[in-house]
């Protein structure tokens, strides 16, 4: 379905184009928000972003894909929840955080994904992609994972092209860095 | 490694066959990082939470409604306490108008009278 159809559907309010966004984006904001605060729960972040959905729709101008305002919007309220730990001083139950105190697999594929890092194991290459900072997994998520191109990710993250070109070589490099020490 | 042709073979820029091996050696692993990233941050919501959502969606849709209809009332009420005040005003005036003059009139015949003495 083209994007038109779906704003339409959700400026009216429609059912139907809720639960469209819902099954398109859900996933996807969970995913960034994972991403970003290295969460296990943020399932409070999802919903946040669809209520800001549903307040914000009226206003969107339709200035750039659906998409990336949706990912502008999830990283907003990552943000926001990531200041308000902070306040608090609260620590956000982190993957490795876990009662076993390490790193669970999560899919029995990792295994085979393993096999071509050699001696690598699952524990430190998380580690290491946990030692990163937040925009630098972000950047690193939304390009090298997902794909999108420096123009979407410049409008997410509301930067120059040439900025975010630049932040992210740093972050590959320094991931890079990270995995050469776990490898030691 | 040559630096360069790591970030050009990440941006597509470069094909396997023309980076180095060292370089393909620290794609693959930074890839293999990737690709557990990916795994390790994936979400997928549960329907519990999709009907979580939706209530809390149709709420405000009801409470927008709401506020709508209150704020339409409100309108109604003022506009019609604009048409409906000035009107009475101009009733009660005429005759308030009328006794002023009659007051003073009264008023002035007393002075008069006592001008005499």
């Amino acid at each position: 379905m083209q994007d038109e159809e779906l704003l339409r559907g959700l400026r009216h309010g429609e059912d139907w184009a809720y639960r469209l966004l819902y099954r398109e984006y859900a996933g996807k904001i969970g995913s960034v928000a994972r991403t970003y605060l290295g969460a296990d729960d943020v399932d409070d972040v999802v919903q946040e972003v669809m209520l800001r959905i549903f307040k914000g729709v009226k206003r969107f101008k339709g200035d750039s894909k659906l998409s990336t305002w949706i990912y502008r919007i999830a990283i907003n309220v990552c943000k926001d929840y990531l200041a308000k730990y902070r306040k608090r001083n609260e620590v956000l139950t982190d993957f490795a955080e876990d009662e076993e105190g390490s790193v669970p697999h999560p899919v029995s594929e990792t295994d085979t994904i393993l096999q071509a890092a050699g001696e690598i194991t699952y524990e430190r290459i998380m580690s290491a992609i946990e030692k990163l900072s937040a925009d630098d997994r972000l950047l690193i998520k939304l390009r090298d994972v997902d794909g999108l191109s420096y123009e979407e990710i410049s409008q997410i993250v509301d930067k120059p092209v040439g900025s975010v070109k630049s932040s992210l070589h740093y972050a590959r490099k320094r991931l890079q860095k990270l995995l050469e020490e776990a490898k030691e | 490694m040559n630096e360069e042709s790591f970030q050009k073979f990440l941006d597509g820029e470069l094909s396997k066959e023309q980076v180095d091996e060292k370089t393909r050696e620290e794609v693959k692993v930074y890839t293999t990082a990737l690709q557990l990233m990916k795994a390790r941050y994936e979400y997928k919501p549960s329907d519990a939470f999709e009907k979580r959502i939706f209530t809390k969606i149709r709420r405000r849709k009801e409470m927008f409604s709401e506020v709508l209809i209150a704020v339409s009332v409100v309108a109604a009420l003022f506009l019609l306490t604009l048409n409906v005040i000035p009107s009475r005003i101009q009733f009660t005036t005429k005759p308030q108008q009328a006794s002023v003059s009659e007051v003073f009139d009264y008023l002035s015949l007393v002075k008069l009278v006592g001008d005499g003495f």
